[in-house]
């Protein structure tokens, strides 16, 4: 079965999650400017400044997929709201729209939306629809605060008791909007340098829950960094590694090469897969970084289809298209 | 094979050492208050154990890569290296300071020492003269200053918050492509430090050897940034030299800046050929750390990627706590196929035939 790790929903009014609302936090959200600007939170990592961008609401998965996970990308986008408050109202009517529009408990699933601001509210968000059908994973927006902070062990604690994966996904405005997490560098000011750069992020977080001691701490977790591509995964673990023999005293908790944790419980979506067309051969190929890649369509933006992956992979394609790793219990049917 | 080292960092022993090349009120003004001669912050990354080698304390006393003829004996002689490229490290201090002015007092003074007390006592020691973002006009003097003098044949640019594609660089540029000597980079420390330095993405790395692992981010963001603004359009001669930053991160980058340019090229509209093109011609990068790949396969990966060869100067970091030992490096890690170019071929190319002034001793 191929599963679809990396696809995108979103409202095309945002007026359609006042019924998921307090009669009060709708009253909070009825405003012009809020309603209007659903493009912005739709709009991913515009490479144009352009506000045209179509909102599409959930579209079908291709024919060959057997399950797709789709995450509500708008509310990725409250890593650059200033109202930290008001953002778990909104993603909590985004859950409730995935658990009675976008997700049918078959083979459309989406991902439980939770905020890095609040990891005790996260938790619980987890635990009261980690039972559900409807749902197959944790989708993680980023905030300025790396991934191996002790901080976020109640949403690690919740989603290994859920035994969903999680999933990190940028919303488009890190190194953008203020509050949200900054790319390497000072300031970028094109769309196309922060999406080129974006990857760095997903190092960066890898760096951090490897040190920090995460993965070590809660063996069964499992983390997808999604839409971050892959090919720059076998430079990470060799800098991890390395650095990691230099200074593993002073990080003690951290038992065994880095890299060893990746390959265990880190996991990249396919996107995009052209990346591969240059790099595949002399960096993945053979590497046990190749093996932690699966697909990811990225649909409904600029995406790869199953087709792409096959004619840019080739031999290599099955194996992303087919790995399990992810989503294990339900891939064996036993969370059907 | 004539080898060039290119990154070996000297230091002055005393700040008075600088007192001849300083007027008698900064003279006085730093004597007063002091100097910082250190970026990185050392209340927040404190490195576990020591930043440079012990073997490297000379035997007269002092600090790690004080002493011209320690170092001579004790790494440039045993290694055979032909040159050795100075990257004075204690400037590095002034990216935390606040005042352009004696900021570059003090750079002024420091490359006045090191041109007569490391490139004048040997002839293997060859100069990047040290300029800071404070004041790009200032910076661009000093760069004419001290060219075509014997053994400058670069420049070391600190790096700030300002990113290098910005155009307040344009002066730097402008003498570089002028004097023909190219831009060295080398992380300073300050990353991540401060609201005037660059930052390594998504947050605060919690220690030392986290943020070093994802610290080659702030050199591949500059890359871009070079890239995107258009520079290389402005300066065609412009090489610039990223020390220490490493390199196996660059093709991935290069690939996934090609692919999202061919999609849409309006969206980088100073940017005029394909993105790796530019990375290919005025790029260079050093190899320590070299990335400690264990196997055949990992090996051939690392070195694999199309156009490297021609991009990748040895270097050793000498006297840090991360030395790549220039024997093993050579001999065992980089491929024969490209080892000439690597160890030698290609720092003439960047530096000029006088980088190698010393190579007939």
């Amino acid at each position: 079965m191929i599963v679809d790790y990396d696809r995108h929903v979103a409202v095309d009014d945002y007026a359609r999650l006042f019924e998921h609302m307090s009669q009060s936090w709708r009253k909070h959200f009825e405003r012009d400017e809020f309603v209007g600007s659903v493009r912005d939170g739709a709009a991913h990592i515009r490479l144009t400044d352009r506000f045209g961008d179509e909102v599409l609401e959930g579209s079908e998965p291709g024919q060959e997929i057997g399950l797709s996970v789709a995450v509500p990308h708008q509310g990725l986008t409250i890593n650059g709201w200033a109202d930290q408050v008001a953002a778990k109202a909104f993603i909590g009517a985004l859950n409730s729209h995935s658990e009675h529009v976008w997700a049918d408990g078959g083979a459309r699933r989406a991902a439980i939306l939770v905020t890095p601001h609040d990891p005790a509210w996260s938790a619980r968000v987890i635990r009261d629809y980690g039972a559900a059908r409807q749902f197959a994973a944790v989708a993680l927006p980023l905030s300025a605060v790396l991934l191996g902070s002790e901080q976020f062990d109640p949403v690690y604690e919740a989603a290994v008791e859920t035994d969903l994966p999680l999933i990190v996904h940028f919303s488009g405005v890190e190194g953008h909007y203020l509050g949200a997490p900054p790319l390497s560098g000072g300031v970028h000011r094109t769309a196309y340098a922060r999406a080129v750069l974006m990857p760095q992020l997903a190092e960066s977080h890898i760096a951090s829950l490897c040190f920090g001691g995460t993965l070590a701490k809660y063996p069964p977790l499992r983390v997808l960094f999604s839409g971050f591509g892959f090919a720059w995964l076998p430079s990470l673990a060799w800098r991890l590694d390395r650095e990691w023999r230099t200074f593993r005293h002073d990080v003690p908790w951290v038992r065994k090469p880095p890299s060893e944790y990746v390959f265990d419980q880190v996991w990249l979506s396919s996107w995009p897969v052209r990346e591969a067309a240059a790099e595949w051969e002399p960096l993945l190929a053979g590497s046990q970084a190749q093996a932690r890649v699966v697909y990811g369509s990225h649909a409904p933006f600029d995406g790869d289809t199953v087709a792409d992956v096959r004619a840019v992979l080739g031999a290599d394609a099955d194996d992303v298209l087919g790995r399990s790793g992810v989503l294990p219990a339900v891939m064996a049917g036993a969370r059907a | 094979m004539p080898i060039v080292d290119c990154d070996v960092h000297p230091m002055y022993e005393r700040l008075e050492d600088l007192a001849p090349y300083l007027s008698a009120s900064w003279w006085r003004h730093f004597e007063d208050r002091g100097v910082r001669t250190y970026a990185r912050a050392r209340d927040r990354y404190n490195h576990p154990n020591k930043t440079y080698r012990v073997d490297a304390l000379p035997e007269r006393g002092g600090a790690a890569g004080s002493d011209p003829d320690f170092t001579l004996a004790t790494h440039v002689l045993p290694f055979g290296i032909a040159a050795a490229l100075l990257l004075p490290q204690q400037p590095y201090g002034v990216t935390a300071w606040g005042n352009p002015d004696a900021v570059y007092a003090f750079l002024a003074a420091s490359n006045d020492y090191f041109r007569d007390a490391w490139v004048g006592h040997d002839d293997r020691y060859t100069l990047a003269v040290t300029i800071s973002p404070h004041d790009p006009a200032a910076a661009a003097r000093e760069v004419r200053r001290h060219a075509g003098q014997p053994g400058i044949v670069g420049i070391q640019l600190l790096l700030m918050d300002r990113m290098m594609g910005d155009a307040s660089f344009d002066p730097i540029y402008e003498a570089a492509c002028e004097t023909g000597l190219p831009v060295a980079v080398h992380q300073s420390g300050s990353e991540g430090c401060y609201y005037t330095s660059q930052a390594v993405a998504g947050g605060v790395p919690r220690s030392y050897g986290e943020r070093h692992v994802v610290l080659t981010q702030v050199g591949g963001a500059n890359l871009v940034d070079m890239i995107v603004s258009g520079t290389f359009e402005r300066f065609p001669q412009l090489q610039v030299v990223m020390v220490e930053w490493g390199f196996s991160w660059l093709s991935p980058l290069l690939a996934r800046m090609d692919l999202f340019w061919e999609r849409d090229p309006g969206a980088a509209p100073l940017v005029k050929r394909r993105p790796s093109d530019y990375a290919r011609e005025h790029f260079t990068f050093t190899t320590q750390p070299l990335d400690e790949v264990e196997t055949r396969q990992e090996r051939a990966a690392l070195f694999g990627p199309e156009g490297l060869d021609k991009m990748l100067l040895f270097s050793s970091d000498y006297p840090h706590y991360d030395t790549d030992d220039p024997g093993f490096v050579i001999r065992s890690r980089i491929p024969a196929a490209i080892r000439e170019a690597v160890c030698y071929g290609n720092a003439v190319r960047v530096f000029g035939p006088q980088v190698l002034r010393g190579a007939d001793r």
